[in-house]
Order: structure tokens, then sequence, then C-alpha cells
């Protein structure tokens, strides 16, 4: 490997918190991999994890699901129903082996652009240990 | 909080403090023709006013659901017959289409340009049906009900998603028209009471007009493998010699592959259990009632309460141990399986009871790719499996399904090309529904655990 593996990470972010985090990280002139691509959604709960599936098969390397921290969703439980989600789409690809740990979940305020960029960071080395996400090779795809 | 209780149209069953038992003789060594004097005996009583039940049909040598209304046409009933061809919680579901708070707007629409013949007042019934719905609410469920059953006739009429017997067809449901006329009797398997009690919670069937008799349920055969044996000997024969062997403790080896491993054999939240497991089945045949209906119906035909069997529990814990045994046997690969089987034919999803969905994502213009896309998509990695999209429709669908999936497996019998699907559902669905502290079919009282939450939990997936 001559060249460095470069992952692609799809970012579902919420609206009102993580997206507006991700805003914050960028208009402070925060340093972080370009290696991420964000679709804003209203909520982490109108995550579909056909959502999740589609960028998996398609080729990204990882998905980040950013939603407001617990208490704090603003339509009041959104996050809380897009953990349950999240848990059931991790043991179905758990169960069939295909890149549970490419999925992440995490609470990012709209304050927190740091720990956007830091989660981002943290995302990227993790893929790029793991390597290139092989199932958009698979035969099935 | 419950989204279900709160839109009223729960079933109003009450469990029973205590369970009551009774038991039925068996003649001639026929526990068939026992279930099927039960069943006559209830309809000609008028203690329900049809009853949905697996039928032979001699001619084709299988076995189909029919709706019963004449008491002398049950001869030929038979819900012990080892074969299941269809989830009927989907076709409970399509009855009750019009006993739901807001009728489903897709079927009239669906059914307007057909009714063009015979306008003024047939749209009249619409509009009333849809003006009524709001109010049938608060009405008292006596009134809803006796409205509702003259539309199901209706429906059942235009749909004919079941037999009626024609001779019966004039009368007013119910007949006698006095507090509502009485519910319909449903013959169901456990994996049907089930998915059935999901259909509800799902907001998309209702219990309320019906009365469910649950049957044990060792297993069955796929609808092909029970057609080949009964070709030889007949349909009788074939559920004799099944009966024969599990009670004996041997489950046959052409048993469908998700009857081989479920874990559930015995109907637990139906109003009366046809309890056939530890029984000696060619002596008498024990009657449970698991609710107030239940025990209403023990009373209304005079059967004495009777000691439980101790040896039920045991047979049971047996069976379902044995069945363990065999759960995850065989290991597939899914990947290899879906890419080289699966031609999307979406089969598995047109029988699911679990899959309701009017019209279904994968149907919609996201899916319908430009020619460029084709050729973008092959780019990738120089060749696309065709058609697209297969593991994606197969992995959103157990996203949809996982959590309220009964492992019936009728997505196997489903499928043309045999992809193991009721085991790997299996799998999932027990997987996702132990991660969320859920058993799908349990119980109308647990909430359907993607519309709730608890605040502590679950930070396992969080990272």
């Amino acid at each position: 490997m001559s060249e460095e593996f470069e992952p692609k990470i799809v970012a579902f972010l919420c609206n009102w918190c993580s997206y507006a985090g991700a805003d914050l990280a960028g208009t402070s002139r925060m340093q972080y991999p370009p290696n991420v691509r964000i679709i804003r959604l209203m909520c982490s709960g109108g995550l579909d994890p056909l959502y999740v599936f589609r960028a998996l098969l398609g080729g990204c390397d990882g998905v980040l699901i950013g939603g407001c921290h617990p208490g704090d969703c603003h339509y009041t439980n959104g996050n809380y129903k897009a953990r349950r989600r999240v848990a059931v789409l991790k043991s179905i690809l758990r169960e069939l082996g295909i890149g549970e740990e490419r999925v992440w979940l995490r609470w990012i305020s709209a304050s927190e652009g740091g720990r956007f960029a830091e989660t981002i960071r943290e995302i990227v080395a993790d893929i790029k240990k793991r390597g290139p996400n092989t199932l958009a090779q698979s035969w099935a795809i | 909080m419950n989204p279900v209780r709160s839109r009223g149209f729960t079933s109003n069953r009450v469990n029973c403090g205590e369970i009551a038992v009774a038991i039925i003789k068996v003649k001639d060594n026929n526990p068939v023709a026992a279930i099927q004097e039960l069943l006559r005996s209830m309809l000609s009583q008028g203690l329900v006013s049809a009853v949905l039940v697996p039928q032979e049909i001699p001619s084709s040598k299988t076995v189909v659901q029919t709706l019963v209304r004449d008491p002398a046409k049950l001869g030929a009933v038979n819900p012990l017959a080892p074969v299941f061809g269809v989830n009927s919680a989907r076709i409970v579901a399509k009855m009750c289409i019009d006993q739901m708070v807001q009728a489903p707007v897709g079927v009239d629409e669906v059914q307007e340009p057909e009714q063009e013949q015979e306008p003024g007042q047939e749209q009249g019934q619409e509009q009333e049906r849809q003006a009524g719905s709001p109010d049938a609410e608060d009405k008292a469920s006596a009134q809803e009900e006796g409205q509702a059953s003259e539309q199901g006739q209706d429906d059942s009429k235009q749909q004919g998603p079941v037999e009626t017997p024609s001779a019966s067809e004039q009368q007013p449901a119910g007949g006698d028209g006095q507090s509502g006329p009485a519910p319909i009797a449903l013959v169901l398997r456990p994996c049907e009471i089930r998915a059935l009690v999901e259909l509800v919670k799902l907001q998309q069937a209702s219990m309320d007009p019906f009365l469910i008799i649950g049957v044990d349920c060792w297993g069955t055969y796929s609808v092909e493998e029970y057609a080949a044996k009964a070709k030889g000997s007949g349909d009788s024969s074939v559920t004799a010699d099944f009966l024969k062997q599990v009670t004996a403790g041997n489950l046959p080896e052409e048993v469908r592959g998700a009857c081989r491993i479920c874990q559930y054999p015995a109907p637990t939240y139906a109003d009366v259990a046809i309890q056939l497991i530890g029984d000696d089945i060619n002596q008498q045949i024990h009657l449970q009632a698991q609710s107030e209906k239940g025990k209403e119906l023990f009373a209304a035909l005079g059967l004495e309460d009777t000691p439980e069997s101790g040896e039920r529990e045991k047979a049971l814990a047996k069976l379902k141990d044995d069945k363990k045994q065999l759960a995850g046997q065989d290991q597939v690969d899914f990947l290899e399986i879906i890419s080289s089987l699966c031609i999307n034919c979406h089969n598995c999803r047109a029988v699911c009871p679990i899959c309701y969905c009017k019209r279904c994502v994968f149907e919609g213009e996201v899916f319908k790719y430009p020619l460029e896309k084709y050729l973008n998509l092959s780019g990738k990695k120089g060749f696309l499996c065709m058609p697209p999209d297969k593991l994606l429709f197969h992995l959103t669908r157990m996203s949809h399904v996982a959590t309220s999936c009964v492992a019936c497996g009728q997505c196997e019998a489903a499928c043309p090309n045999g992809i193991p699907l009721g085991q790997i559902y299996h799998k999932i669905s027990t997987a996702a529904q132990e991660a969320l502290g859920y058993e799908a079919g349990r119980s109308l009282d647990d909430e359907l655990p993607l519309t709730t939450f608890r605040e502590d939990e679950l930070s396992v997936v969080e990272n």
C-alpha cells in the first residue's frame, strides 16, 4: 500500500444539534480530516436504517449518526428512538457479520464544535486502522 | 402513553385471574372430528357467527383457510393438517379493514373506479363509513360491531380474500339482531396469533370482532411437501400419520425449517387454546380459556372445569428443548446466498404478515434508476450484480420487521429459489428483540419497541 487509504465517511447529522455543531467547528476554523460527507436530517429520529445500509453498500467506509444529547432533542425524544433503531441496525449487522463496527452513534450539541472535530478525527483514525469497507466489493452488490 | 390503547381499538380481552380448563372427548381415535364437533356446536348455538378455519379441498389435495357460516359445512374442516399456506394474520387484517378508527384511504381509492356502475348508494355508504369512523371510537362497542360487520360482509364480497358459503350470504351478520353479532371464531396457529398481536399493535388489525381459538402446533410441511404426501394417501391420513409421529416424539424430517426451530408450539394469547401436546389425543383434548371471552364460551357450552394434567408442561418443555437443539445447526453465508439465489422478486415481502406498508419504499421513485446510474454503479467495481439492490432490500426489510417478526417462515416458503430466510430471520429477529428487551406477539400490553424508549438504556450502542 504505497498510497495511504483515505476513508469516506458519511455523517447523518440532526439539524438542531450535531449539524450546528459541525457548523461551529467550521466557523471556528477547527481542523479535522476532510473525509466526511455530511447529510442533514431534521432529527436523528428520522433516520431510516435504509440510509445507513445504502451508504455502506454504496462503498462508504464508515457512517456517523449524530444527534442531540439525551434530554435535549428538539422534538423531545427523537434521539432516544434513534438509539433504539440503531440498536436494531447494529444487531442485524452483527448477526450477519457485516460491519457493525463501521456505524457510529454519537451525541454532539450545537455548542460542541470541538467534539464534532474530535469525533471525525477518531472515526477516520479508527477506519484507517480497519481498512476499506469490503462490503461494496462483494458479489451481492 | 400506549398509542394503541389511546386510539381505542385494542382487544377488549381481559386476562382471567384463574385459568379454566375443560376436556372434550375424542371418539374413534379421531381428534379432528372432535374439534369439528366443538366448532359445530359453537356455530349452531349462535355463540359465534362464523368460523375462519382451514378446510380440506379433496380435489387439489391441500388445505386452505375458509370462513364457514353453515354448521353443515364443517365436515372437511381440519385445523390439525400439518400445512401452512398463508399466515392468517394477513387475512384477519384484511377482514377488519373497516374496523379501524381510520379506514385506510388507499383501499377506498382503489375500489372507487370499480363502483362506477352503481353510483349513488355506494358512494353514500363510503362517505358514511368515513364520517362514521371517528364517532365509532366513542360509541359502545356493540354498536360499533353491528355497524362494522355489515360492512365487513360487504367487503368480503368485493375483495373475496376468503370463501363465504353462498347459502348464508343473504343473512345479515349475527342473524339474531340482539346485542350485536356474535364474534367470528378464528382458528389460528400460535405464530398466526403472535403475528396478529403485532398487527393490532401496529394498528393494522383489531381483535374485537373475533374469538381466537389457538391450536397447538408441532410444525408444518411446506405446501409442496404436503401435496406430495396427500397425493399418495389423502388429506386425513397425512394428518393422522403426522399426529402419530409427533405424539410419539418424532418430528418428521420434512417439517419446514422455521417450524423445526420454533419455540412457540403452544398458543399463548388466545381466548381458547386447544391443547394437544402432552394429551392422549385419541382419547381426549384439553381446552384452556385464556381470557374472559373464553371462559364465557365454556359456560355457554356447558363445559366443566377440570384440573390441568401435569404431563403437558413436561411434554412442552421437551418439545421446545428438542427444537432448540436444531436452531443454528446450519450456518449460512448470507451475502453469498443473497447474491447467488435472490432474484429481487419481493415475494418474501408479499407474504410477510408484518410487512404491512401500503407502498413499499422499494417501489418508490428512489429505486427507479436512469440508465446512466446503472453505468455508474457497474463502473464502481467493473460489474454490477443484476437486478441491483438485492442485499439492500433484504437488509432494509430486516431492519423494518425485525422487532415484530414472529419467525413464521412464510418468507422462506414464498421464495422461488429456496433461500433459507426462515432461519436467517429467526436469527436476526431474536437478536434485535433481545437488544430491546421485547418479545414479538407476547402481549398487547408490551409497547412496540420502536415507539417507546427508556432514558437509561442502550449506552452500549453509543460511540
